[in-house]
């Protein structure tokens, strides 16, 4: 009886283990669900995922052979891992840098001059990746023509286009700005793309290093300069809002970001009283006009908007503008992170070069 | 057309006493609506401190600069830009005899688009920057001048209005097509000011500015209510005006010269304001129930003050600090104030 007994808890054991082994490659395939800002991920059995891009749809990815769900649209379906994807906006495009995965790449928004990344660039000249237009307009038998397997873009117009011509598409942006952990977190979203989770792993964790190497050194700051960050133009001005990535990015990197209390989608206006007022304690403000968008000095900007001359940062302070790297950095996240803390505590990084800003100068 | 036409007598009377009421009624409306905009704002500065900032005058005390150099002007120039728009379109109005006419009808605000595209999204602007900061202001008042003088030649050529709104449309069309090729070749970053200026605001108002429409637009009010009268007389039709001895091919220049450059020249240091223009008017005759110029032009200026000078404060009040556009707010609260008036009372010229 004993035996019998023994001999069933043994069977069991087996039994369990072999369920266990059935089950652990699904379950390893299947990592959950991740909410990423806006957008999410969920992996589910045989590799597959769903997804919710930034304007709420839902979207799957397939691998490669294996069935699609059914009753789902052509359009809906994306074939993982993808081989062509047509990308608009420099600084998504330049995280597939940081996947190793520029080479899916067939097309993108803007003609060569616009690219700083050398392989783009190169793509561009040899024909591998195309021009397919401005992000707003794009030319659809130039897309239709490269049959990509997935099209990430801003503009969620084009989403019936496409679909009636099979091409599935991923609007990169939601309602509200990326967060600083959304940003971060994206490469994670585009990882089971090109199937390089680990990269995407390995990406996050380095940046979270610097993020952390960034706080720990900041917080040895002798003081925390205040931040703006804006653009003054001729009566009216824009500013990041405070949950921007960017905003939050100044906090950690030992600066006090001054409009956190402004909230939108991207940069927007607010009113000039509020920036006076604001920027009148500002030491340090960061702006994307810079001399290839019209604005050469600190003074020409003084003088762009009288009003704003006397604010500091304008009179006797510090004002930063990015240089056209900086929209297509997103794989040197650790770089810029470092490069806004330099410029905020400079006598904390001293040996850290800026290379993706530059100081506007006084005249 | 109306029934309360320009009769003299007893029903004119009547209307000055109405209208007596109603200017009264206007000017407290400006005032108040001028206090609030003076005391409501992102910098919290209470009523007793804006009396004090007020009496002491401009000084180097940063809530002085707010007050003096933000909002004073800002207020004053909704106030008269308003007035400016809502005369010009009624002018265009009685003009065309039409409705749903707009200041804007003849190309004014997409001249002033052009050329403020052109030093904004191009590189024409550089080597300009000693021109900064009026580089803007002048290339929209020079859009918009170019735009009434193409408009003004034309109208000497033409006797049938009709003909005039279209052209005046074509040229529209022509210049937005421009402005468009302009706006498809933009950098993102050039593209911001420019779509921030295509949405109007009496933000940034500087004094200088506000003098200059002051003057001129102050100027071109008083010549507009000089013709007050063969106004009244035009509405009745151009034979009866030449019987009363209006020189109607000179006047129907006059008419469109003076409906332009009022629009011109609030176009030039605010950008495209909608709706002030076309909605007013209507506004002004309703309430008033005359369309008699004599009285309609003082209302229609009063009405158009007042409800730019609140729809400015709606529009930096509503998501403070964010700015919301002030043609936004404009559209949104005349609009439906417009249909009320139009279903209670029948609409006519």
């Amino acid at each position: 009886m004993k035996q019998s007994i023994r001999l069933a808890g043994v069977g069991l054991a087996l039994c369990l283990a072999l369920v266990a082994l059935a089950s652990g490659p699904a379950l390893a395939a299947a990592p959950g669900f991740q909410a990423i800002g806006e957008f999410s991920l969920r992996g589910l059995e045989g590799g597959r995922y769903e997804i919710t891009d930034g304007l709420g749809r839902v979207l799957h990815l397939v691998p490669r052979g294996m069935e699609p769900p059914p009753g789902v649209p052509r359009h809906e379906i994306i074939p993982i891992p993808v081989k062509r994807v047509v990308m608009t906006g420099g600084r998504d495009v330049s995280m597939l840098l940081a996947l190793d995965s520029i080479a899916v790449l067939v097309g993108v928004d803007g003609k060569t001059a616009d690219w700083k990344i050398g392989q783009v660039r190169d793509g561009l000249k040899d024909g591998r990746i195309v021009n397919v237009g401005r992000s707003h307009s794009l030319d659809y038998e130039l897309l239709a023509a490269l049959k990509p397997d997935v099209l990430f873009t801003w503009d969620e117009a084009q989403i019936p286009f496409l679909a009636d011509l099979g091409v599935p598409v991923v609007i990169n942006y939601g309602t509200e700005a990326r967060t600083l952990d959304t940003q971060i977190n994206f490469v994670r979203f585009l990882a089971p793309f090109v199937g390089k989770e680990q990269m995407a792993e390995a990406y996050v964790a380095r940046v979270k290093a610097a993020l952390d190497r960034v706080a720990q050194r900041a917080k040895n700051a002798p003081s925390r300069p205040k931040v703006i960050w804006g653009d003054v133009w001729e009566k009216r001005v824009m500013v990041e809002p405070g949950q921007s990535w960017a905003a939050q990015l100044v906090d950690l990197a030992g600066g006090d970001y001054l409009f956190k209390d402004v909230r939108g989608s991207s940069c927007l206006e607010i009113s000039l009283e509020r920036f006076y007022s604001t920027a009148k304690q500002a030491d340090v403000m960061f702006t994307y006009r810079s001399p290839e968008s019209g604005m050469a000095s600190k003074v020409e900007l003084a003088r762009t908007n009288p009003a704003l001359g006397d604010t500091k940062p304008l009179a006797s302070g510090r004002v930063f503008f990015p240089l056209p790297e900086y929209n297509q950095s997103g794989h040197r996240m650790d770089e810029v992170i470092e490069e806004i803390a330099a410029i905020l505590q400079p006598q904390l990084f001293p040996e850290r070069k800026i290379t993706l800003f530059h100081a506007l100068p006084e005249k | 057309m109306s029934e309360a036409m320009i009769l003299p007598g007893a029903y004119f009377a009547q209307s000055s006493r109405r209208a007596g009421w109603l200017y009264t009624v206007l000017v407290v409306l400006v005032l108040v609506a001028l206090v609030l905009n003076l005391g409501h704002g992102s910098l919290d500065i209470g009523w007793s401190e804006l009396v004090r900032l007020l009496l002491d005058g401009p000084n180097d005390d940063p809530r002085s600069l707010v007050v003096w150099n933000i909002r004073l002007p800002r207020a004053l120039a909704a106030l008269w830009g308003g007035a400016c728009l809502a005369v010009s379109g009624l002018l265009l109005q009685v003009y065309f005899r039409n409705p749903i006419v707009g200041p804007f009808i003849l190309g004014i605000s997409s001249g002033a688009s052009l050329m403020v595209a052109l030093v904004m999204l191009t590189t024409l602007s550089l080597g300009l920057a000693a021109l900064s900061p009026y580089l803007v202001t002048l290339a929209a008042f020079a859009g918009s001048v170019g735009a009434l003088l193409l408009v003004v030649g034309i109208a000497r050529r033409m006797r049938q209005g009709v003909v005039l709104l279209i052209i005046g449309l074509m040229i529209g069309y022509l210049t937005s097509a421009v402005t468009s090729l302009l706006v498809a070749f933009a950098e993102a970053e050039r593209l911001k000011g420019f779509t921030l200026w295509s949405l109007g605001s009496f933000s940034g108002y500087r004094w200088q500015e506000l003098q200059m429409v002051m003057l001129l637009g102050g100027s071109l009010l008083v010549g507009v209510y000089g013709l007050s009268k063969p106004l009244n007389a035009f509405l009745l039709g151009e034979d009866y005006a030449q019987s009363m001895g209006v020189n109607v091919r000179t006047f129907r220049v006059l008419i469109i010269f003076f409906s332009c450059a009022l629009a011109a020249l609030v176009t030039a240091t605010a950008g495209p304001v909608a709706f002030i223009g076309l909605a007013v008017p209507h506004m002004a005759r309703l309430s008033l129930g005359t369309a008699d110029n004599r009285l309609l032009l003082p209302a229609a200026a009063l009405t158009g003050g007042v409800i730019t000078v609140l729809c400015d404060l709606v529009a930096r009040s509503l998501f403070a600090p964010v700015e919301t556009p002030l043609s936004a707010v404009t559209s949104f609260l005349g609009a439906p104030v417009v249909i009320l008036l139009m279903l209670k009372r029948k609409a006519a010229l």
